[in-house]
């Protein structure tokens, strides 16, 4: 991770004078757009013109863009296939022939040589109005060309929407490795897979801090089970867990400060906060059942968790103080891995069906339970994107486990990994 | 470590066919009189007594063919005196024991497994044992992970009250992590759903 943060920064993005980038703000049109969902801007990516020696470098810029764009929902990416109906770019834009495709917009990609690195200048240009809307200078070398790709997608989705898109985003997973599992990333579109740890021994449930600099996992690196934090610096500490042989299942408070976790130090799996700063814990259950995989709310109020106190694992909420506790899970006799949407209105955990896992939805305020996977195999670990329009989530499938994407319908699942034997993913957010 | 308990193992054999040989050279003849005494790997130094009783009870009985045919060799004694805990462990000296599924109680065949397994600890007391808890793997992994505590748990009350105490034991669990076999199916899961006695 050390290395492609770093390198993260190497990139200089510089705002190109004189084009008064609108950013609109958090509140700007970007939700309106977000939320009607059908309501598409049509865009067309024509080719970037490079240099020579860079062509493959720029196909795979306008090829991951392009990906990107129209995974966002934001953007409905023009076919390639009909660009050759306007005339090569020579000084003006042809904004007439973009039209006549249907294009909204139109983007303007080149790429130069710049004593050694890349330098890529991208504009895009409304067609209606003839005007360039946005335009941005990227820097660095070709390795990290599909970073700058996601880089300028998810400008070009704040740009439109006023959110930032999903393109930047990472999942953690953990993989098989040698001996062990190990903790891996990879980008959102299961690119570049980098190893984050070499312990050869068992890692597992990696969970990002909601500022994504850090990371929170379960590691037997110790004796036994226990939670660690790992920095983007690289920085390994172990939590300030109270003793116990088990303590797991950590997920961050929304503001980052507190670790919800479960641990056996009273006798058999209950759920703890820890207060990161004082080292504080404090004890959430007080039951002889399992207590585990707790979730905090998005607004910080209430835990999602799991326990079988009812004589099987079942999903509940309460409050951060352990107090006002229900049942939620109403079918089934193994409910499992509450992941809370961005929003907080809804709850995806997994239920036993048939004897293999599947992933529900429960909406929160109407009560109302919709099954998003079919198919063979278990499907586990849902945790939702940052914009709540996806959920990843480990999939047997194949014989083994992959981490797989989906929209939030279920629709549109994709294959992220390959025969890795890789579990428990989590979405930066 | 008593006699005994050597005879559990792979060295014990090893000492066996020492002193089968250290027998044959002295004795009327049988199977092992033919083959060559003066293996250098078999041959034991003066002080081989103090390895353990079984071969000083074969140099009471014929100690001057000892030492005349054997000229002080080395053999193989250092992995049987210490018996590593890697070695005890992989001869299985202490027994695994299964669960039902989703499962954490004792059945009778569980407690007299551990009983045996607790009369090993009592007679050597050099060493603490972990107890591991283990799922098949078609639960959830957290919940998983817990269900392996429970297990192992349930083992460590049982032998805390057969009189082991809480200072040799400890419990780890490792959830669905480590199965024994490899493989879908209940007659894989069956023997995933364990608890294991790992000496230390």
């Amino acid at each position: 991770m050390h290395r492609s943060i770093r390198s993260f920064f190497l990139f200089t993005v510089v705002l190109i004078a004189g084009y008064g980038v609108a950013a609109q703000g958090p509140d700007g049109i970007g939700d309106t757009i977000n939320k009607t969902g059908p309501v598409r801007i049509k865009i067309a990516i024509p080719d970037a013109t490079a240099v020579d020696g860079f062509g493959a470098v720029a196909r795979e810029l306008i090829e991951t863009l392009r990906a990107d764009l129209e995974f966002s929902g934001v953007y409905d990416v023009i076919d390639p296939a009909l660009y050759w109906k306007v005339p090569p770019a020579g000084g003006q834009i042809p904004h007439d022939d973009w039209l006549s495709i249907d294009a909204d917009e139109v983007t303007q990609i080149k790429l130069s040589n710049r004593s050694g690195r890349i330098d890529v200048v991208a504009e895009l240009f409304e067609n209606n109005s003839r005007t360039r809307t946005f335009g941005k200078r990227y820097a660095g070398t070709k390795e990290l060309i599909r970073r700058v790709a996601h880089m300028l997608a998810d400008e070009l989705v704040l740009h439109a929407t006023g959110r930032r898109g999903l393109a930047t985003t990472r999942i953690a997973f953990t993989s098989k490795h040698g001996k062990g599992k190990e903790l891996f990333l990879m980008d959102y579109d299961g690119y570049r897979i980098r190893r984050l740890t070499t312990t050869s021994t068992i890692n597992l449930t990696p969970v990002w801090s909601p500022d994504g600099s850090r990371l929170a996992f379960v590691s037997w690196r110790g004796k036994q089970p226990g939670i660690y934090i790992m920095g983007d610096d690289g920085t390994l500490q172990s939590a300030a867990a109270i003793d116990g042989e088990l303590n797991a299942a950590p997920d961050w408070s929304p503001d980052g400060r507190k670790i919800v976790y479960s641990s056996d130090t009273d006798g058999n799996s209950d759920l703890y906060i820890l207060d990161l700063a004082s080292g504080r814990n404090t004890r959430l259950t007080r039951t002889q059942a399992i207590e585990t995989a707790p979730a905090y709310s998005p607004n910080g109020r209430e835990i999602a968790f799991t326990s079988d106190r009812s004589g099987t694992p079942q999903v509940y909420l309460m409050g951060t103080d352990g107090l006002n506790v229900r049942r939620v899970s109403s079918t089934g006799s193994y409910n499992e891995s509450p992941a809370w949407s961005p929003e907080g209105d809804k709850l995806a955990y997994v239920s036993r069906m048939d004897g293999q896992f599947e992933i529900l939805v429960l909406d929160i305020p109407t009560g109302q339970l919709t099954k998003l996977t079919k198919g063979r195999g278990n499907k586990e670990n849902p945790r939702w994107s940052p914009d709540g329009r996806h959920l990843v989530f480990a999939w047997n499938r194949t014989g083994t486990y992959d981490i797989y994407t989906m929209r939030d319908d279920g629709s549109d699942v994709r294959r992220l990994t390959r025969g890795g034997d890789c579990f428990t993913p989590d979405w930066s957010r | 470590m008593k006699g005994a308990d050597l005879m559990r193992g792979r060295g014990t054999i090893l000492i066996l066919i020492a002193v089968a040989m250290l027998v044959g050279t002295g004795c009327p003849p049988r199977t092992v009189d033919t083959q060559p005494a003066a293996d250098p790997e078999a041959a034991s130094p003066p002080d081989a007594p103090s390895m353990g009783g079984g071969i000083g009870r074969v140099e009471d009985s014929e100690p001057s063919i000892v030492t005349e045919s054997f000229p002080s060799q080395t053999i193989e004694s250092a992995p049987l005196v210490n018996d590593s805990i890697e070695e005890l462990n992989a001869q299985g000296v202490l027994k695994t024991i299964y669960f039902e599924y989703d499962q954490s109680e004792l059945d009778e065949d569980d407690r007299m497994t551990i009983q045996d397994n607790v009369a090993w600890l009592e007679n050597n007391t050099a060493y603490n044992v972990v107890i591991e808890g283990h799922c098949d793997e078609r639960g959830t992994i957290e919940y998983n992970l817990a269900l392996g505590d429970r297990r192992a748990k349930v083992v460590r009350d049982y032998m805390r009250s057969l009189g082991m105490p809480d200072g040799r034991m400890r419990v780890v669990t490792w959830g669905e992590e480590r199965p024994e076999i490899e493989r879908t199916g209940e007659a894989a899961w069956s023997r995933n759903r364990r608890a294991e006695f790992i000496l230390e």
